[in-house]
């Protein structure tokens, strides 16, 4: 006969369990191929234009990309991109001489030419009873005149045998504007 | 926590059910629509219930598409509504052993009639001209719809229904393709929603046409604009990897003119890849 307190799922099989659903969620939110013709990682740093390059698929900003939180709509801002020793990703939006934001993330390069930022990653894990899983991720490469920010996400949730999920993966691009700070003053010239 | 969950449950379900909520089409919710008896019931009741944009739009509407256009968007709720698949082979309402329209479909039945396209297609040809103040003779409808339809219905073999759904299909489709190209030139705007599964990335294709074939309903699209969601530069297509600036040969169906709008009876409005014509305007002006 089965007693009252062998019923009861062990603590180790919870561990367990959240280690496996976090592994399904990695293995749902991927990066898609890359493209052909990317050019070099070191093209990254530089000034980019904060609309981003029209295209039929949505106008997210990139600083929307970069920081969820933020609710800054003002218009011809730019971000300034560079990187550190320790291969952080420093990101600035700015107007002029006026800083907004700012914002860094840790992250590595790969042999791919793409700089790939820490993943954003949340768990609720009282499964079954109610419980979602929430992963974004961020890719950086560049095209001759454009940099291409990556989003990779997946987001599952539910309670008892309800659960609903959807995964994420779109990109956008934004117009480079030079590799100082300063150049954005010949961009807001020439427009 | 059973309490909880039960509640819950029963918000869901009660949300669900709700008898008051009717589609953009309609005047009044479709659960509230009698069984009609006869093909005039039909008629009539469309009449009542459709709303004043979707009968003017679809009364001003060729005749020869414009009950196929009505039937692929809103036709299958009327099945539903009316219950006419029941013999035709997916119908079947929980434990009921017989449909709510058992006069009209046995009516319909004696002259030849099953499937429910036909006497959705019946319905919508009589009310085409109810509209539009044409004289017309349900006898010689049903007539002229079972002599255009009759061949592209499977009545042996497994899987009949969905054989004979497929024929009409394409046969509809046909139709509203041979429509569409009377209208196409030479160095017209066309454009595509094209999904490509390699690389599981979306495009709006984009390109000017440079010739038409009028015997295959081909035509030569020089491309000017390839937009991905993801960003590619390039687009495979039946193993060609496409850039901007080349030719490609396609069959017109699910290609579209730029600001070729249709006519969505669902939500009562124009639409056709609406992001891709405001993207156009953007990019290349009117």
């Amino acid at each position: 006969m089965i007693s009252h307190n062998q019923r009861h799922f062990p603590i180790y099989f919870w561990v367990l369990f959240s280690f496996i659903l976090n592994f399904i969620i990695q293995g749902c939110a991927n990066y898609a191929e890359i493209p052909e013709g990317i050019k070099n990682s070191s093209y990254l740093e530089g000034v980019y234009s904060n609309e981003p390059i029209l295209n039929p698929f949505g106008n997210n900003t990139l600083w929307s990309l970069l920081d969820e939180k933020s609710d800054i709509k003002e218009d011809s801002l730019f971000v300034y991109i560079r990187f550190d020793k320790q291969r952080r990703l420093h990101a600035e939006l700015f107007k002029e001489d006026s800083l907004f934001a700012s914002k860094t993330f840790s992250g590595r390069f790969q042999s791919d030419s793409c700089y790939y930022a820490g993943r954003d990653f949340a768990i609720i894990p009282f499964f079954p009873i109610f419980y979602a899983l929430r992963e974004h991720k961020l890719r950086f490469y560049s095209y001759d005149h454009s940099m291409v920010i990556e989003l990779a996400g997946a987001t599952i949730g539910g309670y008892i045998l309800f659960a609903v999920g959807y995964i994420d993966n779109d990109a956008w691009e934004y117009k480079k504007v030079g590799n100082k700070k300063t150049d954005y003053l010949k961009f807001t010239d020439s427009r | 926590m059973n309490l909880i969950i039960l509640l819950i449950l029963f918000v869901a379900n009660e949300n669900g059910n709700r008898d008051d909520w009717f589609p953009p089409y309609c005047k009044m919710s479709p659960k509230k629509i009698a069984a009609p008896k006869t093909i005039q019931d039909c008629i009539t009741q469309l009449d009542t219930v459709l709303t004043v944009e979707v009968k003017e739009h679809f009364r001003k509407q060729n005749e020869q598409i414009a009950s196929i256009e009505i039937m692929k968007t809103i036709g299958e709720d009327f099945v539903i509504t009316w219950q006419l698949d029941f013999y035709s082979g997916s119908g079947g309402y929980g434990f009921s052993s017989k449909s709510k329209s058992e006069d009209l479909l046995n009516a319909l039945k004696i002259v030849g009639v099953k499937h429910h396209h036909l006497i959705l297609k019946i319905v919508f040809n009589c009310l085409y001209k109810k509209l539009n103040e044409i004289p017309f003779d349900i006898n010689i409808e049903v007539q002229n719809v079972k002599n255009e339809y009759d061949p592209l219905l499977v009545r042996e073999g497994l899987g009949n229904f969905y054989q004979s759904d497929l024929n009409i299909e394409a046969f509809e489709d046909s139709i509203i393709t041979s429509f569409r190209f009377k209208d196409l030139g030479i160095g017209d705007t066309v454009g595509t929603c094209y999904h490509e599964k390699v690389r599981n990335s979306l495009f709006y294709l984009t390109g000017v046409i440079d010739s038409i074939n009028y015997v295959d309903q081909k035509i030569l699209v020089r491309t000017i604009d390839i937009s991905s969601n993801l960003r590619y530069r390039n687009v495979l297509i039946n193993k060609r990897s496409l850039v901007s600036g080349d030719t490609i040969t396609v069959r017109f169906g699910d290609w579209y003119k730029k600001n070729e709008y249709e006519f969505d009876y669902n939500y009562s409005k124009k639409q056709v890849m609406p992001e891709w014509q405001r993207y156009l305007k953007q990019k290349f002006g009117n």
